[in-house]
């Protein structure tokens, strides 16, 4: 057997090629066996507005009571669940004008991590530096209030440009000179700082006291790192490419 | 080609005929590179890579038998004063790629390849030890202290004497050794190791 065909038995063997199509969810699955194949997804519920207390509703059932497009909402499931999952072409073209939709989960999506993410880390950071020194206590406080600064704009760009634009298109408003194509060219990341801010709380802080919140805001910051990036493959991989195709869509008209 | 344009010698180690091909295409389209082998596998050709002395081996880490992977030193000793560049396309342990002074990408353009490729040879020339430690070095602490001041790369060159390219070099075994990739993020490094004061960041 030649290199490459140990590559992939080994790669396999660790569950990075699974057999995809299985996984997914499906419409007629009852929402709560969805949740408890995956809780990350409870995450997911309230940015598109599904309460709890769903009983034993399908996908399909619960996304109709509370106006959600289900297609979107298996979606971003799918994408969150599977590593290897993306819609095709296809799927995301069917989405069209419940774009709206994907824009309310987006932004929904980001006061979701300042208001609450971001800010039960920055609480937990404060406490934990509270025993560190002056200085210490300060830059920690600095860097995190830059980081925090850095996503604000980042996501004000989208609100106040991207966003807009979409729903104006949508609306049949003719766009200005705006186009998804610039988004696409500059989409930042935004997870530098974070990941250093990992390595600082692990391996640089002095001390040893409040490990257990140490490892409290860790947690916080990995979930939060994993979440963001679902959050920006979404916006690459979903939304551009829908927008290019609604773009085209009303160029024609 | 003239003789005060030093052109370096590279040997690629690239299983599939397709992907070794190209890339020498791409790399021979710059006169500073020439390559003169290309193997589909190490096992035996080991003496001949020893003989052909190259500056540069490119090597796809999968070709590497699983168990040498780890020993890249080991499986070279006879090549002296060698830049080892890995070339990939598939998952592979980001510890074996620490013994790589860079990474080339199967995306990379033949414009980034090359940066890459000089960027393996200052990284060898550097006087950091780049291969195991990942402790910060004294001269990296000193240019880690600049960075953290705010300053930038031709400001940290003229300051410690060296080019622009070394100060790239420090910077990316900065990074690699703490783990730390934004300048703010290794400001709180700095600080918090008592390399610097609060006050003198801008």
């Amino acid at each position: 057997m030649n290199k490459l065909g140990v590559e992939s038995i080994i790669s396999n063997i660790c569950g990075k090629n699974k057999d995809m199509k299985s996984h997914l969810f499906s419409a007629d699955m009852k929402l709560a066996d969805v949740i408890h194949a995956d809780y990350s997804l409870l995450l997911l519920l309230h940015r598109f507005g599904i309460n709890l207390g769903f009983g034993d509703k399908t996908v399909w059932e619960c996304c109709e009571a509370n106006h959600v497009s289900c297609t979107l909402f298996l979606m971003i499931c799918n994408v969150y669940s599977n590593e290897q999952y993306l819609p095709t072409e296809k799927e995301i073209e069917d989405i069209g004008t419940d774009v709206d939709q994907l824009i309310a989960y987006l932004k929904n999506s980001h006061s979701y991590y300042l208001e609450n993410r971001m800010f039960s880390i920055q609480e937990q950071l404060k406490e934990i530096s509270e025993g560190c020194e002056q200085q210490h206590q300060q830059i920690l406080n600095l860097f995190f209030n830059e980081y925090k600064n850095e996503v604000i704009r980042h996501f004000d760009y989208e609100e106040m440009t991207v966003f807009p634009y979409i729903s104006n298109m949508v609306k049949g408003a003719r766009p200005g000179d705006y186009e998804i194509g610039v988004f696409r060219e500059n989409h930042s990341n935004i997870d530098d700082k974070l990941n250093d801010l990992k390595n600082i709380i692990m391996k640089y802080l002095p001390g040893d006291t409040l490990s257990d919140m140490r490892i409290r805001v860790l947690f916080g910051i990995f979930a939060l790192e994993e979440d963001l990036s679902k959050h920006s493959l979404i916006e690459d991989k979903i939304l551009v490419p829908l927008v290019m195709k609604l773009e085209q869509r009303y160029a024609k008209q | 080609m003239q003789n005060n344009n030093k052109s370096y010698k590279i040997v690629i180690i690239e299983p599939s005929m397709i992907i070794s091909t190209g890339l020498k295409k791409l790399i021979e389209m710059r006169n500073e590179f020439e390559v003169v082998a290309v193997i589909a596998d190490c096992f035996h050709c080991l003496e001949r890579i020893n003989h052909l002395n190259p500056d540069i081996i490119i090597i796809n880490p999968s070709a590497v038998e699983l168990k040498k992977r780890q020993h890249l030193e080991e499986l070279f000793e006879g090549v002296k004063d060698t830049a080892f560049v890995a070339l990939v396309y598939q998952y592979i342990d980001p510890e074996i790629l620490k013994q790589y002074h860079t990474t080339i990408d199967i995306a990379d353009d033949g414009d980034k390849i090359a940066q890459k490729l000089l960027h393996s040879i200052d990284a060898l020339n550097a006087p950091a030890d780049l291969l195991d430690k990942n402790e910060l070095s004294e001269r990296e602490k000193e240019i880690l202290i600049s960075l953290a001041k705010g300053k930038i790369n031709k400001e940290i060159a003229d300051l410690h004497h060296i080019s622009v390219h070394t100060v790239i070099t420090h910077r990316k075994n900065i990074i690699r050794k703490t783990g730390i990739k934004s300048v703010s993020g290794l400001t709180v490094y700095a600080i918090l190791n008592n390399l610097i004061d609060i006050n003198e960041v801008e």
